[in-house]
């Protein structure tokens, strides 16, 4: 086995590291009766793209909601340290409103923010930009069911990017895609992360695939099945960029995919 | 616009056709079933009048329930506690026949325009409070957490989500009601009205072919009986005595 391209830290070093920009003690989290996630730790630094990585259910999207606070935790906190940190969201599913247009969509964050419907010029252009950068410059005017399921993603993807994150948490975003669909937005996501034209530094990203988390990712943290604990913090060594068939990356694979299998 | 129309009104007149051929052919009396073309011979000017009044009667009727249905529906949305405590009631108001009620309201109300009108949405009303409560409702949960995470109000959930969302149940609901809302303001009439209106040409031909009971005895429930007037006399002459 590779050394290098794979380390493992525990809980407790993690935890250890000066001042995280996220950082999850102790969380406990519960609906009614069932626990989906008990004692969780652990820290996301600035500048990290990290996943999150389980079996389907393990309430792996309920702890990104509970980062963004969507979902009170029952126990523990997570503490981020700079509470004016922006937090943007991604789901599975686009939830383009379908009324709008894909410019209007786009536009959505910037008139929740403004309190009214009036957008100046300036947001307009930046819109425009954005969708650039998912490569929809052609689709401005275009309705959602007009686009493709990949297209809907990558409107979604330009709208989470409108509100200016720092922090951009994304649930599953291409899962429902076709596989080559995927590694295309995969590695836009990974250009539009590395690239400073946007505030957006860092990355926690809810998937059960295990090359997706490793291919994508600088660590992946993988969760046992509901109630959601950590099994291992990850740390994938492999150079940028990477395919899934890296030789470095099967490794690493491997070993991931025994912990998912261990770990129920 | 014409393409749209001309399919319709070819079915109709087909209708019409039939009718007429059937009434001629089986050698109906009119006093059974009268054909198209008596009917249309006896069409006069105040037919067209009447017919103006009961449609401003029940697009009046139509448009103030509408918008308190909707508004309603947007406070049970959003005050959950408002919704598991009228709808009940909104229920039991809807149960109610409106034959029922009518006659109340003739002597609530007089046997003027508001009789008519509070007919007109008592029908109107709940078929709208019902779909726009579940068009509020519809838009799914994620797009709620979309618009969290966006940081959205309420109001404007409500404004850039919800209502949006709404739109095709309100308009199905509105289609609904628009028919009821001329049942309502013709059977506001049937119970009482002062003159003439459609309900006289309601039952084609009947009041004409001497059958005049409607039309005396809604006079005599009417007229200056009704019980809020007659309330309204008796507390201003107390008023007056007072002075």
């Amino acid at each position: 086995m590779n050394a290098l391209a794979l380390t493992t830290r525990s809980e407790a070093t993690t935890l250890s590291r000066p001042e995280p920009l996220i950082a999850i003690e102790n969380l406990r989290i519960r609906f009614d009766n069932v626990v989906a996630i008990e004692n969780l730790s652990f820290a996301v630094a600035r500048g990290e793209f990290v996943s999150l990585l389980g079996p389907s259910g393990c309430g792996k999207s309920t702890l990104l909601k509970a980062i963004a606070r969507l979902v009170p935790p029952a126990q523990g906190r997570i503490a981020l340290r700079d509470p004016n940190l922006r937090i943007g969201f991604m789901f599975q599913k686009p939830l383009l409103l379908p009324w709008r247009t894909t410019l209007d969509n786009v536009l959505l964050p910037v008139e929740i923010q403004l309190g009214g419907s009036v957008v100046d010029p300036t947001d307009h252009s930046r819109a425009r930009r954005m969708l650039e950068m998912v490569g929809l410059s052609d689709f401005t005017n275009a309705y959602p069911h007009q686009l493709s399921g990949g297209m809907q993603q990558r409107a979604a993807l330009a709208r989470a990017l409108m509100s200016d994150p720092d922090v951009l948490l994304l649930d599953e975003p291409f899962g429902a895609l076709d596989e080559l669909t995927r590694e295309v937005l995969n590695e836009e996501l990974i250009r539009i992360w590395q690239n400073n034209d946007t505030r957006l530094h860092t990355i926690i990203m809810v998937t059960h695939s295990i090359p997706e988390a490793v291919t994508l990712s600088d660590r992946v943290i993988v969760l046992t099945d509901r109630p959601a604990r950590l099994v291992e913090d990850v740390r994938v060594g492999c150079p940028r960029p990477r395919t899934p068939d890296d030789p470095e990356a099967v490794p690493v694979m491997k070993r991931i995919r025994a912990m998912v299998r261990g770990g129920r | 616009m014409r393409a749209r129309l001309q399919t319709p009104l070819i079915f109709a007149l087909l209708t019409l056709a039939a009718w007429q051929a059937i009434v001629m052919m089986a050698d109906i009396p009119e006093y059974l079933l009268p054909a198209p073309s008596a009917i249309f011979a006896s069409v006069d000017r105040s037919l067209a009048v009447q017919l103006a009044v009961t449609f401003v009667e029940a697009l009046i009727g139509f448009v103030i329930a509408s918008a308190l249905a909707f508004g309603c529906a947007i406070m049970f949305v959003r005050f959950h506690t408002l919704e598991e405590g009228l709808f009940p009631i909104a229920i039991a108001v809807k149960t109610t026949p409106i034959v029922a009620v009518a006659p109340l309201l003739v002597i609530w109300l007089g046997t003027g325009w508001w009789s008519k009108i509070v007919a007109v949405m008592l029908i109107c009303f709940f078929p709208v409070l019902v779909n726009a409560v579940k068009g509020l409702k519809a838009a799914d949960a994620e797009y709620r957490e979309l618009f969290q995470t966006l940081g959205a109000s309420r109001a404007q959930e409500f404004r850039k989500l919800r209502i949006p969302y709404c739109l095709p149940y309100l308009f199905s609901a509105l289609k609904i009601s628009s028919s009821l809302a001329i049942v309502g303001a013709i059977v506001g009439e049937f119970v009482g009205h002062p003159g003439a209106r459609l309900s006289h040409h309601g039952v084609v031909g009947a009041s004409r072919n001497g059958n005049p009971v409607r039309g005396d005895r809604s006079r005599r429930i009417g007229g200056d009986h009704h019980v809020l007037r007659h309330w309204m006399d008796r507390t201003a002459r107390h008023l007056l005595a007072q002075r």
